[in-house]
């Protein structure tokens, strides 16, 4: 794993539009950064996308034991969830992608920090912007990164699944989100499906037919959203959801919101004590000496603290009123100051590729920028 | 190899090249020291700034330029702009660009109307976080 600098293309704002990334620049400074990119070799590519499968495969096996065990209380789900997740878990409703946050130095196996894999950003990035990088600036090398296809080919195979009408994609108003978005109404209408896209304020509640509805009056029946689960069920139509559970695809399914939650990863721990992925986790500080403190619900790094001598650091933000976790403390890689967090995408349950978060500081947050890679 | 055979791109284009037929004016909206959209934006012109309330704390009020398609509304805290102009924008702010939104002429509504359609019920969450991916 060898970090690189290169010179950028002369014109990589316009490329990177072009291509879909309008959000490439923040604060006049590139979140976008191609004057860098990792290298790895094959067996650094086959130890993370090995560890990845292992990963998801044990989380998996911890969203049963939620389930099972209904351990709802210890990761204050609400209520209100709980039919939404066990009848969406029970019944295998269509799930797509998610995203897992990894620790990875080249060398040992990699260890999981979180996962994402209820809204996941980054995914234009992932797939498509270092995919065109690679094409144009070293044709011929190789990229851990079939997301793509394997998006397009997961949509084909949801086809014979999904209720009668159209996808639906609802987005809030950032750049961001609406980008990403209209990038799944891409692969999804390159997999044959019918598609509409709709702010998710527009959404309608129809009181005679009891269903949601678009701006048209057309009724939803499969939707794909980036807003997460927690914020749904506090909105005025929670109640709504419930109860249209069966006619209603939400994607990706409620029983996502276990895997997303911080409270995941001390479970996993108590599960698999010692597995090679994951650091040890706690819901409360335990033996821990040096330790990573984060809200059950967080998001971009935010309200995280970092408690380790000299590298102790706490971020703001909005989501510190609640349950915390501990995490073990486990140095970064530092390339010169420059730490980089993998994020290995799982789709359709496999490893299909990774996309690298890289920051100055030890926490990766809304500003760190994504960077490409390659491997030979 | 393990990477995409092909890619070929199409909604994400047109979704792409729509964002840039609108990229000269984006909106600013007046935020704290926290990013979170205040509701009276004078107090980010120079003359208001900085505010020192009664035991003499001190708070910034900043042009927050991008990152969003519609305004926000106040108490809602944004990600994705910057502090920084962009080269070239042409910033409005939320009441300016609402106000023109009024003026022009809507279509038929569709949609909206008939006592037993409701609507607004979800997005309320998310407008105190900005954006909801992660």
């Amino acid at each position: 794993m060898i970090r690189h600098t290169k010179p950028v293309r002369a014109n990589w704002q316009s490329i990177v539009e072009g291509q879909g990334l309008t959000y490439h620049t923040v604060d006049g400074q590139p979140y976008y950064d191609e004057s860098v990119y990792y290298e790895f070799n094959a067996k650094q590519i086959d130890q993370i996308e090995a560890d990845t499968n292992e990963i998801h495969r044990i989380n998996l096996e911890a969203v049963q034991n939620v389930i099972d065990n209904h351990r709802y209380d210890e990761l204050q789900i609400p209520e209100v969830a709980i039919p939404l997740i066990e009848w969406t878990w029970n019944n295998e409703t269509p799930a797509v992608y998610g995203r897992y946050d990894l620790h990875y130095d080249g060398k040992n196996p990699s260890k999981m920090l979180e996962n994402n894999g209820d809204t996941p950003t980054g995914l234009i990035e992932a797939a498509v912007i270092q995919w065109f990088w690679l094409e144009e600036c070293f044709k011929g090398k190789d990229q851990f990164n079939s997301i793509h296809e394997r998006l397009i080919a997961k949509w084909k195979e949801l086809v014979a699944y999904l209720l009668l009408g159209p996808l639906h994609l609802t987005h809030m108003d950032s750049n961001e989100d609406y980008m990403n978005v209209k990038y799944m109404e891409e692969v999804a209408s390159q997999a044959g499906l019918k598609t509409k896209c709709l702010p998710i304020e527009e959404i309608g509640w129809d009181k005679i037919d009891q269903c949601f509805l678009d701006e048209d009056l057309s009724v939803i029946r499969n939707i794909f959203k980036l807003y997460p689960w927690e914020w749904l069920l506090k909105d005025r139509y929670a109640a709504n959801m419930a109860a249209t559970m069966k006619n209603t695809y939400w994607i990706e399914p409620a029983w996502k919101m276990i895997l997303s939650n911080k409270g995941i990863l001390p479970i996993l721990w108590e599960l698999n004590p010692g597995h090679p992925n994951l650091l040890p986790a706690y819901f409360n500080q335990n033996c821990l000496n040096e330790y990573v403190k984060k809200p059950l619900f967080s998001r971009e790094g935010a309200n995280i603290e970092i408690v380790a001598g000299d590298a102790s650091i706490k971020t703001l933000g909005k989501y510190g009123t609640g349950k915390y976790i501990y995490q073990q403390y486990c140095a970064p890689p530092n390339f010169d100051g420059n730490y980089p967090v993998i994020g290995s995408w799982v789709i359709d349950g496999e490893s299909a590729g990774i996309g690298i978060r890289e920051s100055n500081t030890l926490v990766t947050g809304n500003f760190s920028r994504f960077v490409p890679h390659l491997f030979n | 190899m393990r990477k995409t055979t092909a890619i070929t791109l199409g909604v994400l284009v047109l979704a792409a090249a729509a964002c840039s037929n609108e990229s000269n004016e984006e909106i600013s909206h007046c935020v704290d020291d926290d990013g979170v959209v205040v509701a009276d934006d004078s107090v980010c012109d120079p003359g208001y700034n900085p505010v020192i309330v009664p035991g003499g704390i001190v708070h910034h009020y900043r042009w927050y330029y991008g990152g969003y398609r519609a305004p926000q509304a106040p108490g809602t805290r944004l990600f994705g702009g910057g502090f920084v102009r962009r080269p070239g924008a042409v910033y409005v702010t939320p009441r300016v660009y609402t106000t023109r939104r009024i003026s022009v002429p809507q279509s038929d509504g569709v949609g909206h109307s008939g006592p037993s359609i409701d609507h607004g019920g979800f997005g309320g969450e998310g407008h105190s976080f900005g954006g909801g991916g992660g």
